[in-house]
């Protein structure tokens, strides 16, 4: 098992060397702020050969990826070059963001693997029932919805729940960010104050997840209930809910895992959506304003985090296939 | 080499009836079978008739409307009336006249997307799933290295190098968008590969060209059809996505993404601004994935859903 991670995490370095410098190339292409400042009035050229020269953007550009290469494998993740911030240090600043949208991202998840699995699970045992229908068509219609139009309804709604315990003489307890002083009080109030923060988008970011997690439980459950170790299961007599739990659910899970796993870039793409939307300073609102102000620096760590995440995650999944499928032997 | 040797079918139509044969059966074809399926899958029909007039009204309005999205004389945040039946937003433009043209970028875009994630996606797959050795390595890890980072990210990446008009986007999400095209192209590919009549074509001596031309593609038409009207949907959605989040179309094209962008501010006060949009993203999207749906189960020779 060790073997197999280390040689699995040995496999995975060209992968993110290579990814990095495709990336270096892409953000490049994307522009440099000297675009903007050459274009800001009473700059000379001169200005501009001189701001290019202490960024160092005169110079190749491989020259400048390996730069930037050392820099990082050394922890010196660059300073921000978008000409409004005070040269915000890269690695602070990324670390900040993916905190904020990590809690989001967790909670949101967890809640759509148990339900998801759990629904889809009792829709396959139940298959053509009412339940099976409801839940198909309800997975189904929120598949094909556009994230962050639910994360605006629900936001509509928040404010109207709002203003409806507003008018019941309580107070507003769904908030858009966490309160600047931190959550205090007693136990019941920090976990009320918690989940005021945190309901909607974990809601929002849970719902897509959730149609697709449910649907594939669903027909990978059908599968395993379809099969011939099921029925054979079933004519030794055993009760029905160990055939379910033991023989059926256990093997549904596999296909299912490799869905998680692969979905973790999707479900970073609708954090980014679902904090724009409930305007959190987080990943989201990082990328969109590192892409709008051509800052080349943060994009570079904006990407390789997500990056070195992804691979993780499918490293995870990889080893907890080996403990859901013994046929899979790892090493 | 059949074909010239035997000819299995007479040139003109036996109509008499036969002695001895009360009623005669024909063959099917299979895409016929498919054909009919599809046909008589109610869900998918409907969503084909629902689908075919929103893109009928998204050609043929702009003809029939008074205004169109050049048009900014109207009053900031007019009501629905009958000059402006779903009322004008923030600069005066009148609100249909701006849904109907983006929900045509919204279909173009969408309709690129799909043909260019099926094209790159079922060639890659199919060149590594026949060729395997080093082939198949390198293009499994190309899709790997594709898919280290969140596709909105690089398409966002993409959009801001290229520029954001509508086929520039569109091009930016077609090149990342066919990973998993490819991946399951690969492992069919794979399978089919190794099966009797490959192993005969390739014993007679067909080159890799013909193998994939004419054995393996053909094999593959349902799961590619399938992925290709799934990818229409995902691409809709992709680039509502994009342009809502400010990194897509921009001005003078547009989307139903950038609508919503501008509107969504007045949900409360003027909710038709943003429900109007809403709606038609969601009946694309839904009407085809239920398309893919009804296409899959008429493919599929275990389903029982359908007669033949």
């Amino acid at each position: 098992m060790l073997r197999y991670i280390i040689r699995r995490i040995l496999i995975s370095i060209p992968i993110l060397g290579i990814g990095s410098f495709l990336a270096y190339l892409l953000v490049s292409a994307a522009g440099n702020p000297i675009g903007e400042y050459r274009a800001t009035p009473g700059v000379t050229e001169e200005d501009v050969q001189n701001l290019m020269i202490e960024l160092g953007l005169d110079r190749p550009i491989w020259a400048r990826y390996w730069d930037w290469l050392t820099g990082f494998l050394t922890g010196d993740w660059g300073e921000s070059l978008a000409l409004g911030s005070a040269k915000a240090d890269v690695y602070e600043e990324v670390m900040r963001a993916f905190s904020v949208t990590f809690r989001l991202v967790i909670g949101a998840e967890i809640l759509a693997i148990v339900l998801g699995v759990a629904i889809g699970v009792l829709a396959a045992v139940r298959q053509y029932t009412i339940f099976d229908y409801v839940a198909t068509t309800a997975a189904f219609v929120m598949f094909s919805m556009p994230l962050f139009c639910v994360a605006i309804v629900l936001k509509m709604y928040g404010i109207r729940f709002n203003d409806l315990l507003v008018s019941m003489g309580g107070e507003r307890w769904i908030r858009t960010i966490p309160p600047a002083q931190g959550f205090q009080g007693s136990f019941f109030e920090q976990v009320s104050q918690y989940v005021g923060v945190y309901l909607l988008p974990t809601l929002s970011l849970m719902l897509i997840s959730f149609a697709a997690y449910s649907r594939f439980q669903r027909a990978s459950m059908l599968e395993t209930l379809g099969s011939d170790y099921v029925r054979t299961a079933r004519a030794k007599g055993l009760r029905p809910s160990r055939v379910i739990f033991r023989h059926a659910f256990r093997n549904a899970l596999i296909p299912v895992t490799t869905m998680v796993s692969l979905n973790f870039s999707a479900v970073l793409g609708g954090a980014i959506m679902t904090e724009m939307v409930f305007g959190w300073r987080g990943m989201g609102s990082l990328l969109v304003d590192a892409v709008g102000q051509k800052d080349p620096p943060m994009l570079m760590g904006w990407l390789m985090v997500t990056a070195v995440l992804t691979v993780a995650f499918n490293l995870v999944a990889d080893i907890v296939y080996g403990f859901l499928d013994p046929r899979i032997r790892l090493g | 080499m059949a074909d010239t040797v035997t000819k299995t079918t007479p040139d003109e139509p036996d109509t008499t009836p036969r002695a001895g044969h009360e009623f005669d059966t024909e063959a099917r074809k299979q895409w016929k079978i498919v054909l009919r399926r599809f046909l008589r899958h109610r869900m998918a029909m409907i969503s084909l008739s629902v689908l075919v007039l929103i893109v009928l009204a998204a050609i043929v309005m702009p003809w029939f409307l008074p205004y169109d999205h050049t048009y900014t004389g109207g009053g900031r945040y007019e009501d629905p009336g009958p000059d402006h039946p779903l009322g004008t937003d923030n600069l005066g433009r009148d609100m249909l006249a701006m849904l109907v043209r983006g929900t045509q970028f919204s279909l173009l875009i969408a309709v690129v997307v799909a043909a260019m994630a099926t094209v790159i996606g079922v060639t890659l797959g199919a060149v590594a799933g026949l060729l395997g050795g080093w082939v198949d390595t390198l293009f499994m890890r190309l899709v790997d290295l594709w898919l280290i980072i969140p596709q909105l990210a690089l398409v966002a990446l993409a959009a801001s190098a290229f520029g954001s008009s509508w086929y520039l986007v569109a091009i930016a999400l077609g090149l990342f968008s066919w990973m998993s095209v490819a991946r399951i192209n690969r492992g069919l590919t794979l399978s089919l590969a190794n099966q009797e009549f490959v192993e005969a074509a390739r014993a007679m001596g067909a080159s890799n060209t013909r193998i994939v031309v004419k054995h393996i593609l053909p094999n593959l038409t349902g799961v590619i059809t399938v992925n290709a009207t799934l990818a229409v949907a995902t691409a809709v959605l992709a680039e509502a996505a994009l342009s809502f989040i400010g990194l897509g179309v921009n001005i003078p094209d547009t989307s139903l993404g950038l609508i919503i962008n501008n509107n969504y501010a007045q949900l409360e006060l003027r909710p038709w601004l943003f429900w109007a949009p809403f709606l038609v993203i969601v009946l694309i999207s839904l009407t085809v994935n239920f398309i893919g749906d009804g296409i899959r189960d008429a493919f599929d020779p275990k389903q029982t859903k359908v007669r033949a």
